[in-house]
């Protein structure tokens, strides 16, 4: 529990979290717009490509995918607040959104929120506190099951003051508690009220039939599995947002695809172009790259209860057997960096002073030699008491980078005499595989929330049925990992946080292999689209085109 | 056999005998290691008959440049736009104002700066290897299945060939793509897979023949001297049956590779770093406006061995039944 | 005629068992599989009580013989369960996809027929001349080509490089608020493409059997006997043979269907066909059970029906058959 709370840290800490608008967003350059910069227009369509459909315009029920994500929080529905994308010196920052203002009591246990006048669903009705302690009960409830309801656990309860004052009760404080009672958007009671919520999940449909929002865009029409049209939200609460009059997404599943349409002006954006088409992109008149770091890293997961890999000191060898830079450099092309740890340098977490491992072959012979490693028969591998150092390297079907990758560690491992044996599994038949532990080694990416919480990877409790595949477990970080949730001062979480990444850069469980950008291509006539690392659409209300298509 | 007025048994049988030598002729006919990855940032994405010089260092590295000019006692190296300059002491090969070794590519190289002409080479192994294997099985199935059924008749001919239905209702690829999502890839499964698609239409032929040649004289002969169904079955039967059997197979394998490559494009083939030819279309297919070859050379390569398969087939039905008229499933 | 109803009555009852068996297979096949769709919630965070909580709302912690007797049950009832991916009955999905790998078959079936008639018909008459060495292997190239490369080349030249066809989707941005008469030449441009690529691809192998079967029909007697009479050849060859070989053809046409499906399926993967080939293939990829099971019914309806219409028509042109 809490135990001594400094009351002076917690004053400052809760000014902190009421500040309104982010000084700084943290937000990349985006190239300049092509032409003279004039004054933002209103009016014009744009095109998005996506390789998936949304899933439903509920976001209870509506699954994973990004898009999804995309549409139902930045074009049609609104958060409480708006969290910013400036967290590399202190955690996120929240903007107020559909709150107005928001007041920690002292002890960090209730917040009470007040709810901007004036904003309404697009039926006319306007948005009230009933609306979020409704969403709150939804959100909750066991039937609907929804997804993210974990991070509503520590939400004792959600009072309605009056119709436009609404109050969080929390059981306990911890550093990211607006995050957490943040998570999802509001949704309207008067019209989704009418279902019962055990009836939910049996009817996805029903929404859609009853759907109102409240977001800069309405939903005009959704095709399945081909198109997605937003129209303008006239009664929006922003003045003179969203510039836009429509916007469209065109479901198309083949990323060259799109690309092929970007460039005849078919599209008008294209999310996650493969680095390798960078070059080819800038010879194209109409089209702007725009690239940004992402919250994304990969890294070679090793299984510890391999003897092979049990020794950390034969883990820190294999690391320095491996050219990070140079994988980098060939697969990336420049838009990646090498990694150290599972906390990007882009955090305000991140350990600074984490001596980056070298790519150093000697050493790693060095090493191997030390724990008993030596080719005693001539074929180039290592062996120790008649067992070769020769192991499986696993990836996912239709990921090109982490195929390549493998590729080039294969290469890199065999200068030191190590065997790497890429294989390449259909995506399911992989991650169930890596759940019961049956694998060597395995190259994936994960995207870092912004709560930081790894605990999912590295707890000895998310070697059963979570995602600790490699079943690493060290009692330290397990304690490390729970005091972080404990912690009110967002500088108290970050000292256990950077005493946990040291320990992991010590007994590298994992060998991270990069942080990476995201490359998106759009039409030139699209002006000021920012994308972050929070979402490529999250000024879509800000986006204004000049000139037809 | 290869007669004058036959050019297309004569051109199958040459292409598939060339085909067959290529795959098994690979390791020494592939000017370059299809796995091997010297220098990918100076080798990718290179265009068809590209040379570069490729400079060894003392310590066992590769480094390919467009250009090597020595300058006293430094090796300068031209890559792409860059240029890079090295102590010509720390080169290991050097040779005259240059370097002893050079890299061509003469299909040109893919992402990772891999030949395409050693991979389209191995992947040809794979592919065919692949295909034979799968037609064996097939074949192996086919005959089992259909001689049984003509041979007994009655009801082990009913729920054989329903059976057989069965199987045949279902669209060949998504049988394929279901099983090969859902089990675990190796080229076994692969194999498996896609003889498991095909013996249907063997079984199909072959009970027919069998049905057909039950009637014939010298089998109502051999049933009149006493003759055991088995031996009759082995002795008069199966190989009479079986000259429709060999044309249709060698037709057959073309349709084999064809779907191997299809599985391969999706995904759910011949995995990485396996080379096949369907996977090099579908590693091409980002590039393909600006790195064309490597998309197209594998397709030009599964086509020629269809070609090939099926110009065999052809000569063979012509030469051997020219009232043959198998229907092509 | 008494004998060709019970023909079909046969036949398809027979098709209606074939089906089952199809469907139980598919089932057990799906189930066995490692992983569940469970697993495809991406955000680690999600704690395991939460993908237990899934699983048994999606029903899939109960004993594998009950859950396919459940959904063989709803399956009688018309009820092919909802599809986990897209939250909405699998039937729906799959009939709102249905018009558009239909619309797909219907354009190249055509152009196949037509294309592979033609070669064939062309090839037969000049049996054993250079022509038809020229026609054969023209057909041959066309057949071995892979289809997905054909779509791939062809996306390169008619899209890319010259855009004169769009490369995706069934209609423009905004094709809403065209008139009818634009709208059709909005899906007829869409459609190009990809109605050729799956049309040439096929008609090689059409070509192939059009002219075997022709050139048996020639050695028979009666054509001899039609040539001996003086009747032009065109007339013999268009009116005589083409008519003998008509129910081979439209059985080979009718075992199109399968084909036609099975080659749609990559075309719209390629082509991002909203059809129903291209929703199969993602349902086995994020195990949407609902939804694989559902699609593998069709496509076994569809070549059930297929195979038996094609029969049909060859009991009804051909005596011998019903009684088989």
């Amino acid at each position: 529990m809490i135990g001594q709370v400094n009351p002076t840290r917690l004053r400052r800490f809760a000014l902190c979290a009421s500040l309104w608008l982010a000084a700084c967003t943290g937000e990349p350059q985006a190239p300049p717009a092509a032409g003279p910069v004039t004054e933002p227009q209103r009016g014009g369509t744009v095109v998005i490509g996506s390789t998936a459909d949304i899933g439903g315009v509920n976001d209870l029920l509506s699954g994973t995918t990004v898009i999804s994500g995309d549409v139902l929080y930045r074009m049609l529905f609104l958060h409480l607040f708006e969290e910013q994308p400036d967290f590399s010196e202190h955690p996120p920052s929240f903007a107020p959104r559909l709150a107005e203002s928001a007041e920690w009591s002292p002890d960090h246990l209730t917040l009470t929120v007040r709810l901007r006048p004036g904003v309404t669903w697009s039926d006319g009705v306007p948005v009230t506190a009933d609306d979020v302690r409704f969403t709150w009960q939804a959100q909750t409830d066991p039937d609907i099951a929804w997804d993210y309801a974990f991070a509503k656990e520590a939400i004792r309860d959600v009072e309605v003051v009056d119709a436009a004052t609404v109050r969080f009760h929390f059981k306990n404080a911890y550093f990211s508690q607006m995050a957490d009672l943040n998570e999802g958007v509001i949704l309207p009671k008067h019209a989704w009220g009418a279902l019962p919520f055990k009836e939910w999940r049996a009817q996805p449909e029903w929404f859609q039939a009853h759907l109102v929002t409240d977001g800069p865009f309405v939903l005009a029409s959704w095709t399945p599995q081909q198109e997605i049209v937003l129209k303008r939200n006239e009664r929006y609460f922003e003045k003179d947002l969203p510039r836009l009059d429509s916007v469209v997404i065109r479901v198309i599943p083949d990323r060259a695809n799109q690309l092929a349409q970007l460039r005849v002006g078919t599209l008008d954006y294209v999310e996650q172009v493969p680095a390798a088409r960078a070059a080819e992109l800038s010879s194209w008149p109409n089209v702007q790259a725009l690239s940004y770091w992402t919250r994304q890293y990969g890294f070679l997961e090793w299984n510890l209860a391999r003897p092979l890999f049990k020794d950390p000191a034969v883990r820190r060898a294999l690391t320095q057997a491996i050219d990070r830079q140079a994988i980098v450099d060939t697969l990336w092309h420049g838009f990646a960096k090498v990694a150290d740890s599972p906390i990007l340098s882009t955090f305000w977490a991140h350990a600074p002073g984490l001596q980056p491992w070298p790519y150093a072959p000697e050493e790693a012979k060095r090493l191997l030699a030390a724990a008993g490693w030596k080719d005693s028969d001539g074929d180039g591998v290592v062996d120790k008491g008649g067992q070769r150092f020769s192991f499986e390297l696993l990836t996912n079907a239709g990921n090109e980078i982490r195929r390549d990758t493998a590729v080039m560690i294969q290469e890199q491992l065999r200068r030191v005499g190590v065997e790497a044996k890429p294989a390449t599994l259909e995506t399911n038949t992989m991650i169930a595989q890596l759940a019961r532990h049956e694998f060597d080694a395995t190259i994936l990416s994960y995207s870092i929330d912004t709560s930081l919480d790894i605990t999912y990877a590295f707890h000895s409790s998310s070697i059963k049925d979570s995602f600790n595949y490699g079943a690493y477990s060290n009692p330290d970080v397990d304690r490390l990992l729970d005091e972080v949730r404990q912690q009110v001062d967002p500088q108290d979480a970050k000292a256990r946080l950077v005493r946990a990444q040291q320990i992991l850069h010590d007994e590298q469980p994992y060998t991270f292999l990069w942080e990476s950008q995201r490359l998106d291509a759009a039409s030139s006539r699209l002006q000021d689209p920012r994308p972050n690392a929070l979402s490529a659409y999250f000024h879509i209300r800000e986006w204004w085109v000049s000139g037809p298509r | 056999m290869l007669d004058r007025r036959n050019p297309l048994l004569r051109a199958g049988a040459l292409l598939v005998t060339l085909l067959g030598f290529a795959a098994l002729a690979a390791p020494w006919l592939a000017p370059a290691d299809p796995a091997a990855l010297e220098d990918p940032a100076a080798s990718s994405y290179r265009p068809p008959l590209t040379r570069l010089a490729a400079v060894r260092t003392v310590d066992g590295r590769w480094l390919l440049a467009d250009r090597v000019a020595r300058t006293g006692d430094q090796l300068i190296l031209t890559r792409r736009d860059e240029t890079v300059s090295l102590p010509a002491a720390s080169v290991a090969n050097l040779a005259g104002d240059g370097v002893s070794d050079t890299r061509r590519f003469v299909l040109g190289s893919d992402h990772l700066g891999r030949d395409v002409l050693s991979r389209v080479l191995y992947g040809g192994r794979v592919s065919l290897a692949v295909g034979t294997l799968a037609l064996l099985l097939a074949l192996t199935l086919g005959v089992a299945v259909g001689a049984a059924a003509g041979a007994a008749g009655g009801w082990v001919d009913l729920v054989l060939m329903r059976a057989v239905d069965a199987m045949l209702a279902f669209p060949t690829l998504l049988l394929a793509l279901a099983a090969a999502a859902l089990l675990r890839n190796s080229l076994a499964v692969l194999i498996f897979i896609l003889g498991g698609t095909a013996w249907m239409s063997v079984a199909r032929l072959v009970r027919g023949e069998v049905l057909a040649l039950k009637e014939r004289e010298f089998v109502l002969a051999a049933r009149a001297a006493g003759v055991r169904p088995l031996r009759i079955l082995w002795r008069h039967l199966l190989p009479n049956a079986l000259t429709p059997v060999i044309v249709d197979a060698s037709l057959r394998i073309g349709d084999l590779i064809l779907v191997e490559a299809a599985l391969s494009f999706l995904g759910l083939g011949v995995q990485p770093p396996t080379p096949s030819w369907g996977s090099m279309i579908a590693d091409g297919r980002d590039a393909l406006a600006t790195a064309w070859w490597v998309a197209v050379f594998p397709g030009v390569a599964i086509a020629l061995a269809v070609v090939a398969f099926n110009l065999l087939g052809d000569g063979l039905r012509d030469r051997y039944d020219p009232r043959l008229a198998t229907a092509r499933r | 005629m008494a004998s060709l109803s019970r023909f079909v009555v046969r036949r398809a009852a027979a098709a209606f068992v074939l089906l089952l068996l199809v469907l139980t297979a598919t089932f057990f096949l799906l189930h066995l599989a490692p992983g569940d769709p469970t697993q495809l919630l991406d955000n680690p965070r999600i704690p395991p009580a939460q993908r237990a909580h899934l699983r048994e709302i999606y029903g899939l912690d109960r004993p594998l013989a009950v859950q396919y007797l459940s959904w063989l049950r709803a399956a009688a009832r018309g009820d092919w369960g909802d599809s986990w991916v897209h939250h909405r009955p699998a039937a729906r999905v799959l009939a709102e996809a249905f018009p558009a790998t239909a619309l797909l078959a219907a354009a190249a079936l055509p152009l196949e027929a037509a294309l592979g008639l033609a070669l064939g018909v062309a090839a037969a008459r000049r049996r054993g001349a250079w022509g038809d060495h020229v026609l054969r292997t023209v057909s041959l190239v066309i057949y071995a080509l892979p289809t997905f490369w054909l779509g791939l080349m062809a996306i390169l030249a008619f899209s890319v490089r010259w855009p004169i066809f769009p490369a995706s989707h069934l209609r423009s941005v905004g094709a809403g608020e065209l008139g009818p008469l634009a709208a059709a030449l909005d899906v007829a441009r869409h459609l190009a493409l990809p109605a050729l690529v799956l049309a040439v691809t096929n008609a090689g192998g059409l070509a192939r059997f059009v002219r075997n079967s022709l050139l048996d029909t020639f050695s028979q007697d009666y054509i001899r006997t039609a040539r001996a009479a003086g009747i032009s050849e065109r007339r013999v060859v268009w009116v005589h043979a083409l008519r003998n070989t008509l129910p081979p053809l439209v059985q080979v046409l009718g075992l199109q269907l399968p084909l036609l499906l099975s080659g749609s399926l990559v075309i719209e993967v390629v082509f991002s066909w909203p059809g129903v080939g291209r929703l199969a293939y993602d349902a086995v990829l994020t195990r949407d059970y609902p939804l694989v099971l559902a699609a593998t019914a069709l496509a076994g309806v569809l070549v059930v029906l297929g195979t038996l219409l094609a029969d049909l028509v060859l009991a009804a042109v051909d005596p011998r058959v019903r009684h088989a």
